[in-house]
């Protein structure tokens, strides 16, 4: 008790205040240590109101909302506007008789929501396009790019299109709706979850049965292992300084720090999105896999299979099929994978750099496509094989112009890998940053891991208590603090 | 399935939470082997902080506070305690030092005749690419006339992406250097801390195809002062009186052979209109060391970037002193710059005595080689190391900064404290968290925007010595006259003035 009252005394209240306070530089994030407490919190009255079905979802909502205050300040308004316009928008589309009026008010909200994330997103890459174009001076506009707002526009999108197409019945009431959109687990980084996939699981009780209690805590332990320890780590001790400064690094230190930027974002994105599937599981929804083992695709069509299938599927029902698909022959059918992927790319981000990754992407999979229909080359273990080798090192090669910002800096880091590779460095650059790289085999070796390992496991962890489960958390919650506060590598040089 | 007794998820993250607060009762300085294991502190964010440390988010957005101010807050506090790591390291800041007189009386002399100032700018990977130096050399160039990149070796692990010059070169040079383990006493190391041996043509009749050695240089876009390559000179060492040099400018193919016979010569080439590109063919019969090629305009300021890697500027001994002074005789120098330190930063010194006593050596040489030039040292930039989890001012950086300005003292050289002017203690955090970003995230290096922003610091001070010599280092700044602690034994504090402050 009296360790309770000092500690109690401890704390200090304007330092507690601030923590609900919004702080550009300190977002909310799910592996800080604020937000492991701030759920506890969350949960118990989570818990008390579990069967109040509107009470549940006004609080989700209000905490969902708090959340994306604390990443983004004042533009949660712009959550709270887009889902009043949105909610409204379905309802008179699936309200009118007339073809006409219902494709008028979908291109309004179309105008709405893009115009939205055009403004927020991409003013100043084409107010800076057409300087360059006309070589008038034009002013640069300081938007601020609220968090998320890419996946959130999107998966309102998705909603009105299917009310649209009539593939569902909109909500006819707004606080079903407001929880859809807002719903805090996905809110900043995805899944961006389908309308229809979670708008029938909201009037039913949330249940976590035992099998979902063990997949939870799987996907949050993996998931903070994921970000926070491979990710963050490799990142900050080896491949930021790659690309910040290729030059200063030999080829084989580009190419390590290009295989590390691989494993990096895939760790980082799913990572996250794994540690939001879990702990939307554990408030009783289910959110669709965003991710699954996508290096160990043998073929790029199968790569965009696995890698980020939210956004995928979503351009394929939304942009791909709607562009004409594959229903108005081959070459059309080319120049929609083209363009689909040429927009994917520049959704990740208002750059050419990104353009160019959704480029290469579109047009290797126009040539995969051809390649499967021309010389049909089978599916033997060696054509897999093969597959593979040239699957990775193509996504890594289009990574390089995704990380590096400007295509200065990709040119550089294939300068130094085509000509200055210096392959009789590896043992020195493998023995000065022993943990980079023996994390970066544990990562792609758990990567290797066959997809049945995670449900064994999830099935294991299912059927052990609870006080297990929360054990196997805290360890990589221990891990991560390790990892947090070591001190960084020292920079080394090879290349004398 | 949903019969199933639902799960209790509030359980769960009450147990991790529970748990991680029995961990953070595990004592803090716990260790594995030899691994020591970072103490829990889950409410590290909502409890008090055991010590008002002192502010490493105040933002002095455009340099320190009054130098010694910190040092006032950690004197007021003596609860703080010095001994562990949690505290940060005292940061005394320190003066710069005077002792430009040389430098500031060629440029007053280049500003009236446009006679040429020339500086030696030494250090290690910070000013790698004309990083710094580039930005620096285009400031001077600007205000005192003057064109060219200077003195340029023949090839360089740099030259990839040097934007001050293009440099491409033949796989045939064999080359010698600083790093390099034995150097014969037949082809000693260059001002630049280079040497290069061309291949040897064939023996005659033998029916072998020559494969000579080359290297060309073409004119990079940076800056409009270096647009151009104005006037040619090629520095060589002794060597056969057959061999030649096939010099071509802008196409143009011109054989020259290679007078002289000291252990430093140079041919001058003076193209008849400024060239863009040069290409410098050998046709050796023998060995011949070769160093490199000075672009340079008539007059106004030429400033010779001498970067290597990894260097902590002890092994410029290396080159012999005879070889420094012959280049001196040729090069003329009025500064010469040496600016070290990251590569010998590191916590477990404590101490760095004997640096600043194996670099007297290296400034003692410089003094004797270039008489008529004045000697810079520039204290080293901000490094960070993660501390308990936060990235701070290496430990290592403050004793570096005094080891190098009792360098400069001792030794009749300038001092300029580069990590006051980016800020002081912390500040290497401030840039690389800076947008756009002025450092990279190794907390070491700066980067090229960086590169100019200390181009402009370095600049400024320079300018300040020019107008009011000594007014950078001498004149007591009314908000800094606190004398500290630690500089007890030093006559008189010197504060610093801020460059950026100062007029220009």
């Amino acid at each position: 008790m009296d360790l309770l009252r000092s500690l109690v005394d401890n704390i200090d209240l304007n330092r507690l205040a601030d923590q609900f306070v919004y702080h550009p530089k300190s977002p909310l994030i799910f592996n800080t240590g604020f937000f492991l407490l701030l759920f506890l919190g969350f949960l118990a009255i989570y818990q008390l109101l579990r069967n109040q079905h509107r009470a549940r979802l006004l609080y989700v909502t209000a905490f969902s909302l708090f959340f994306y205050y604390k990443s983004s300040g004042w533009y949660f308004l712009l959550l709270v506007f887009s889902t009043i316009v949105e909610y409204n928008f379905a309802l008179w589309i699936a309200d009118s008789r007339s073809p006409g009026r219902r494709k008028l008010l979908m291109a309004l909200s179309l105008l709405v929501n893009l115009g939205m994330l055009f403004y927020f997103k991409y003013t100043n890459f084409f107010l800076s396009g057409y300087q360059a174009l006309t070589g008038q001076p034009v002013p640069v506009l300081h938007v601020l790019l609220p968090v998320g707002i890419s996946f959130y526009t999107f998966q309102t999108l998705s909603y009105t299109l299917d009310v649209y197409r009539e593939q569902i019945k909109p909500l006819r009431n707004i606080w079903d709706f407001a929880f859809f959109v807002s719903f805090f687990p996905q809110l900043v980084a995805g899944p961006i979850v389908r309308a229809s996939d979670f708008i029938p699981q909201i009037p039913r009780p949330p249940h976590v049965s035992r099998s979902d209690m063990g997949r939870a805590v799987l996907l949050i332990a993996a998931g903070l292992f994921k970000k926070a320890v491979i990710s963050d780590y490799i990142s900050l001790n080896y491949v930021e300084r790659i690309f910040d400064n290729p030059t200063l690094y030999s080829g084989i230190e580009n190419l390590l720090g290009v295989y590390g930027y691989a494993l990096q974002i895939y760790c980082d994105f799913s990572g996250y999105s794994d540690i939001a599937i879990g702990i939307a599981l554990l408030l009783g929804y289910r959110l669709p896999p965003n991710f699954l083992s996508p290096y160990q695709s043998t073929s790029i069509t199968e790569f965009w299979r696995r890698w980020h299938i939210s956004l995928s599927s979503w351009l394929r029902d939304y942009l791909y099929i709607p562009l004409g698909g594959n229903r108005k022959g081959v070459v059309r059918q080319y120049i929609n994978l083209f363009l689909t992927m040429l927009l994917g790319g520049l959704w990740h981000g208002a750059s050419l750099t990104f353009v160019a990754w959704g480029a290469l992407h579109g047009a290797a999979l126009a040539v995969d496509k051809l390649f499967q229909q021309v010389v049909k080359p089978g599916n033997g273990p060696l054509v897999k094989f093969l597959g593979w080798v040239i699957t990775f090192h193509f996504v890594c090669f289009c990574w390089i112009f995704f990380r590096a910002g400007t295509f200065e800096v990709a040119t550089q880091v294939i300068h130094q890998i085509t000509h200055a590779l210096r392959p009789d460095l590896l043992p020195q650059v493998l023995g000065a940053f022993r943990p980079v790289f023996a994390l970066m085999a544990l990562g792609y070796a758990l990567h290797a891991l066959p997809d049945n390992w995670t449900l064994r496991l999830e099935g294991v962890l299912a059927r052990r208590s609870v006080v297990l489960q929360a054990a196997l958390i805290v360890v990589v919650i221990w891990l991560v603090i390790q990892v947090k506060s070591a001190e960084i590598q020292p920079f080394i040089y090879f290349q004398f | 399935m949903t019969s199933e007794r639902p799960q209790n998820p509030f359980l769960l993250v009450l147990l991790t939470v529970g748990l991680l607060g029995l961990l953070s009762f595990l004592p803090a300085s716990l260790t594995i082997g030899s691994m020591e294991l970072r103490p829990v502190r889950l409410l590290a964010d909502v409890l008090r902080k055991p010590t008002p440390r002192r502010g490493l988010r105040l933002p002095p957005p455009n340099g320190p506070a009054a130098p010694g101010a910190p040092k006032a807050t950690a004197a007021a506090d003596p609860t703080q305690p010095t001994d562990t790591a949690a505290a940060l390291p005292a940061a005394p800041t320190e003066p710069n030092l005077p002792g430009l007189e040389n430098f500031v009386a060629a440029l007053r002399q280049t500003k009236a005749t446009g006679r040429q100032t020339r500086i030696a700018y030494f250090g290690d990977s910070m000013i790698e690419g004309d990083m710094i130096t580039g930005e620096l050399r285009n400031l001077l160039q600007r205000a005192f006339g003057g064109s060219g990149v200077g003195f340029v070796p023949v090839n360089s692990i740099t030259a990839d992406f040097r934007e001050t010059i293009l440099q491409s070169f033949s796989d045939t040079w064999y080359e010698y250097n600083l790093n390099s383990d034995k150097i014969p006493a037949a082809s000693p190391l260059g001002v630049s801390g280079h040497v290069f041996l061309p291949r040897e043509l064939p023996a005659a009749g033998s029916d072998v195809v020559p494969d000579t050695s080359w290297v060309q240089f073409k004119a990079g876009p940076a800056y409009a002062t270096t647009r151009r390559l104005p006037l040619a000179r090629l520095f060589y060492g002794p060597g056969s009186a057959q061999d030649q040099v096939i010099v071509s400018t802008n196409g143009h193919r011109v054989p020259h052979s290679l007078p002289g016979s000291a252990t430093v010569n140079e041919l001058v080439l003076k193209p008849g209109s400024p060239a863009r590109v040069m290409r410098f063919d050998f046709a050796n019969h023998g060995p011949r060391p070769v160093y490199g090629v000075s672009f340079e305009g008539e007059g106004g300021v030429v400033l010779d970037n001498f970067s290597f890697r990894g260097n902590s500027g002890m092994s410029l001994t290396k080159i012999p002193p005879a070889q420094l002074a012959a280049f001196g005789r040729h090069l003329n120098y009025n500064l010469v710059v040496l600016q070290y330190g990251v590569n010998i930063a590191d916590a477990k010194n404590k101490s760095y005595d004997w640096y600043a006593r194996a670099m007297t050596r290296v400034v003692d040489r410089m003094h004797r080689a270039f008489p008529g030039a004045s000697i810079l040292i520039v204290g080293m930039s901000d490094k960070s190391s993660r501390i308990d989890g936060e990235f701070q001012t290496d430990p290592s950086v403050p004793r570096l900064l005094k080891a190098q300005r009792q360098l400069a003292e001792r030794n009749k050289a300038a001092f300029w404290n580069l990590y006051d002017a980016m800020g002081g203690e912390n500040s290497m955090v401030r840039w690389v968290e800076d947008t756009p970003p002025l450092a990279n995230k190794d907390y070491t290096h700066v980067n090229y925007r960086g590169g100019r922003k200390v181009a402009n610091l370095l600049y400024n001070y320079l300018m300040a010595e020019y107008n009011h010599p000594g007014a950078a280092t001498t004149e007591p700044v009314a908000s800094a006259a606190t004398p500290k602690a630690d500089s007890a034994e030093r006559p008189a504090p010197r504060p610093a003035l801020r460059p950026d402050s100062a007029n220009r």
